[in-house]
């Protein structure tokens, strides 16, 4: 019989974890400009990520996925569970900061341009996690079976349905049939819990690899005012990012409290409602779908999302074309302005 | 996995690799087949069916008359001067409820803002053609639609 060993010597010999080689993972030395907030945007849907994991799989306990009893479980989530309000309502904000946080963090690095060679691929990577994190608002609020769920998956896989060549064998898959019924449902669940949540696992792991492998990119301005200093990222990177989560943490709560989840109308396939209106982060995209025909409405959107994912060998093209004149970065604030005049006209019409 | 340093570079060695990458893609391959074939829904063909709406009569009195089709989507049977239409109140622009609007004799979608005549024609907004019609049959006092079931 050997020596018996402590637990920490049992767990050490079980989990082999070299010391010095996660040191050394830990202490990365970050540039000084990240210490600025508005550069550790990545780090807040991050942490809302695990806030809506957290809350999500809380929902999952009482929420029934078919079309019978799918308000009524919200209903009982919201006005019987003890606490199933709060939670609700919490994932309903972080659902929404997500969003918000995603966009000033594209913002962030287009107008850094921090996409540039060699950092192309992971701007792909950011985009696919944008869209997984559109698809997942759209998913999430299907769910509720609502008169805004119902009609928003009717509207959503009619738009996905004109997609060339593919679209209608993807509006089937979507739907689970040519119509909105109890499969559609289960699928927009599935997707929202289990499809969805791994894409944007392995997309964030991948995003996140290519950062500690090319290092953070350094704006042209920051470059000179911190020339070259650094700061480790454990314990100091670390502790901003808690700052910035617990702030998030109270300003979810106090979200709830203030304005809990809305439960509108139950879902009613013979009755689109009079003023129908989408989440705010399809303002834009609706707008858009009013003021113009079927395909030019889908199709341009379906364009504008290429030249997005497309943006950083566009921008190498168009500074060829035009050095020096800054024509990318007109282009940027161009298509940010529309975007958030669109959204606006939408809100307030 | 390692292969003896006698079989790399050779041809049995390069044919050994082959077949292995073979059994690979045709197993998964064909396990992948499968998944997507449980996942994709079957699609049915259609069969025309008469389905009986309401009678002349009532209809003559109040004008129009809502029915669901097989697939339960709503349409609406409309008297018009020339006869009888039956015509699908989904919006052919991304599938909304038309809501029938007598006071302005016309279907309009509050999605997109869009609107159709009593025909089905579009007036304005974006879809890209008129409200689906179906074949409607009178048959002595009765009116029948045929429908996709």
């Amino acid at each position: 019989m050997g020596a018996r060993n402590s637990p920490g010597e049992w767990l050490r010999q079980s989990f082999p974890l070299d010391g010095e080689a996660l040191r050394h993972m830990s202490s990365e030395p970050i540039p000084n400009h990240l210490k600025r907030w508005w550069y550790a945007l990545g780090g807040t849907p991050a942490y809302l990520f695990i806030v809506l994991a957290a809350t999500g799989i809380s929902l999952t306990f009482y929420y029934r996925p078919s079309p019978d009893v799918a308000y009524e479980s919200i209903g009982r989530i919201t006005n019987e569970v003890r606490f199933g309000w709060l939670i609700r309502s919490v994932h309903h904000w972080a659902a929404n900061l997500m969003v918000l946080s995603v966009l000033l963090h594209v913002l962030r690095v287009f107008f850094t341009r921090a996409y540039r060679k060699p950092r192309e691929l992971n701007w792909m990577f950011g985009v696919g996690i944008l869209i997984a994190i559109f698809t997942f608002g759209f998913t999430g609020y299907s769910l509720v079976y609502e008169q805004l769920s119902y009609w928003a998956a009717v509207v959503g896989t009619n738009i996905a349905e004109a997609t060339p060549i593919v679209g209608p064998y993807l509006a089937n898959f979507l739907r689970g049939g040519p119509d909105i019924t109890s499969n559609t449902l289960t699928r927009m669940f599935v997707m929202h819990i289990g499809v969805l949540p791994t894409m944007v696992v392995l997309m964030l792991a991948l995003h996140i690899i290519q950062i500690r492998l090319h290092g953070v990119s350094i704006p042209d301005g920051e470059d000179e005012k911190d020339a070259g200093k650094t700061f480790p990222f454990f314990p100091n990177h670390l502790m901003t990012e808690l700052v910035i989560g617990l702030t998030l943490t109270i300003l979810l709560v106090v979200l709830a409290l203030i304005a809990p989840a809305p439960l509108g109308e139950p879902a009613n396939p013979n009755v689109t409602p009079e003023h129908i209106k989408p989440e705010w982060y399809f303002f834009a995209m609706f707008r858009w779908l009013k003021l113009t025909s079927f395909e030019v409405g889908v199709l341009g959107a379906m364009g504008f999302v290429g030249v997005f994912l497309f943006w950083p060998f566009i921008d190498r093209l168009l500074e060829r074309l035009f050095p020096g004149k800054g024509v990318a970065m007109w282009s940027g604030v161009l298509g940010v302005l529309t975007l958030i005049a669109f959204t606006v006209w939408e809100a307030f019409v | 996995m390692d292969r003896a340093p006698s079989e790399r570079g050779t041809r049995r060695g390069f044919l050994g690799l082959l077949v292995m990458l073979g059994s690979l893609v045709a197993s998964y391959g064909t396990a992948a087949a499968y998944v997507i074939g449980f996942v994709y829904p079957r699609r049915r063909e259609a069969i025309p069916q008469r389905v009986y709406v309401t009678d002349v009569a009532t209809l003559r009195r109040e004008g129009q008359k809502t029915f669901r089709d097989i697939a339960g989507r709503e349409a609406v049977l409309i008297k018009a001067a020339d006869g009888f239409r039956a015509i699908s109140t989904t919006c052919t622009h991304l599938g909304c409820r038309a809501l029938w609007q007598a006071e302005h004799n016309r279907f309009h979608c509050p999605c997109h803002d869009a609107s159709f005549d009593a025909n089905g024609a579009v007036l304005s907004g974006p879809p890209p053609r008129p409200l689906n019609r179906y074949e409607v049959v009178a048959e002595g006092d009765s009116i029948f639609v045929v429908m996709q079931a």
